[in-house]
């Protein structure tokens, strides 16, 4: 009999990408750039809208954040402000969200900085926008740990065995995975989420190789998380409000 | 089939046009195949290379796409 299975995967980070960032040496000109940012664009932007402890940020917080951004991009190999991409800006919000900060402190930081990347490409004279086509919002829960989804195909006498081969695949797969992986991050299996049986002898157009039901809340979730890279010109589902 | 299949871009121009920055922040991100186009990628997933299919499958899962 044939079985598919659902298994899931956890791929994070157990040291940072850039090991010591004070370390790194700021070129003068970003550091013109950080203060040039600070008078001209932040307080005229955020003045009207501060954060509860605004007086520390602007001081001390503030100004350090910003240059901890260049020497993370510089560290990353940017030598100039052209070079800083949104790319290294995730980079830094993962390095700060793995030295503690919090998601909803991420947030806030992630417009500031987005910001601060907007002004470095003008400062640079380039007028496309830096975050054209992104989503910073969803781009924020990438920091965390990634986990990934396989269907297999297995083969086995019943359900209960299916279970079994399953798990050991698993296994087995995380432990390939962590071979090749790179060195500052882990593999793990988490587990078997689901095993179905595929009723068809042959594979055929149309044959059912996996199905699972979900209550409205969690196709939400689905189509949230995919509906924004579907193909142009195709149909958007529905899923009734609950 | 690939959607890149006959890309002569390599990997690396193809997320730069194409895809979202956060693909770049898979914690075991596979750097080493930014160089190569779509179709290497593919043939080394076929012959069963790991690091080539996590590529592969990230750079055919459209949910990386850019916002239009």
């Amino acid at each position: 009999m044939w079985f598919t299975a659902s298994l899931l995967f956890r791929n994070r980070r157990i040291e940072p990408e850039v090991q010591d960032l004070k370390g790194v040496t700021l070129p003068d000109a970003f550091l013109s750039a950080v203060e040039e940012f600070l008078e001209e664009f932040v307080l005229e932007e955020y003045l009207h809208s501060p954060h509860p402890f605004w007086e520390v940020w602007k001081i001390r917080l503030l100004p350090e954040l910003l240059q901890d951004f260049c020497r993370y991009a510089v560290a990353r190999g940017a030598k100039a402000f052209e070079d800083c991409r949104y790319e290294h800006l995730l980079g830094f919000l993962e390095h700060r969200f793995w030295h503690g900060a919090s998601k909803r402190r991420l947030k806030w930081e992630a417009k500031m900085l987005a910001d601060f990347l907007r002004f470095l490409w003008r400062k640079a004279g380039r007028v496309e926008d830096p975050l054209n086509g992104e989503d910073l919002d969803e781009d924020l829960e990438w920091l965390d740990d990634w986990f990934e989804e396989s269907i297999v195909l297995l083969q086995a006498n019943d359900e209960e065995e299916a279970w079994q081969k399953a798990e050991t695949l698993g296994k087995q797969l995380a432990a390939e995975y962590q071979r090749e992986a790179e060195r500052s991050t882990r593999w793990e299996f988490v587990g078997v989420l689901k095993v179905y049986e595929v009723l068809e002898e042959t594979l055929q157009d149309g044959t059912e190789l996996f199905a699972r039901f979900l209550t409205a809340k969690e196709a939400r979730k689905l189509l949230g998380a995919y509906q924004k890279g579907r193909r142009k010109g195709e149909r958007e589902p529905k899923v009734g409000e609950g | 089939m690939g959607r890149y299949q006959r890309d002569p871009r390599t990997v690396r121009q193809i997320i730069a046009e194409e895809k979202r920055g956060s693909i770049t922040r898979k914690k075991d991100f596979p750097s080493e195949l930014l160089d190569k186009t779509f179709d290497e990628i593919d043939r080394l997933a076929r012959q069963g290379n790991r690091r080539a299919r996590q590529m592969r499958k990230m750079l055919t899962d459209r949910r990386f796409d850019k916002r239009k």
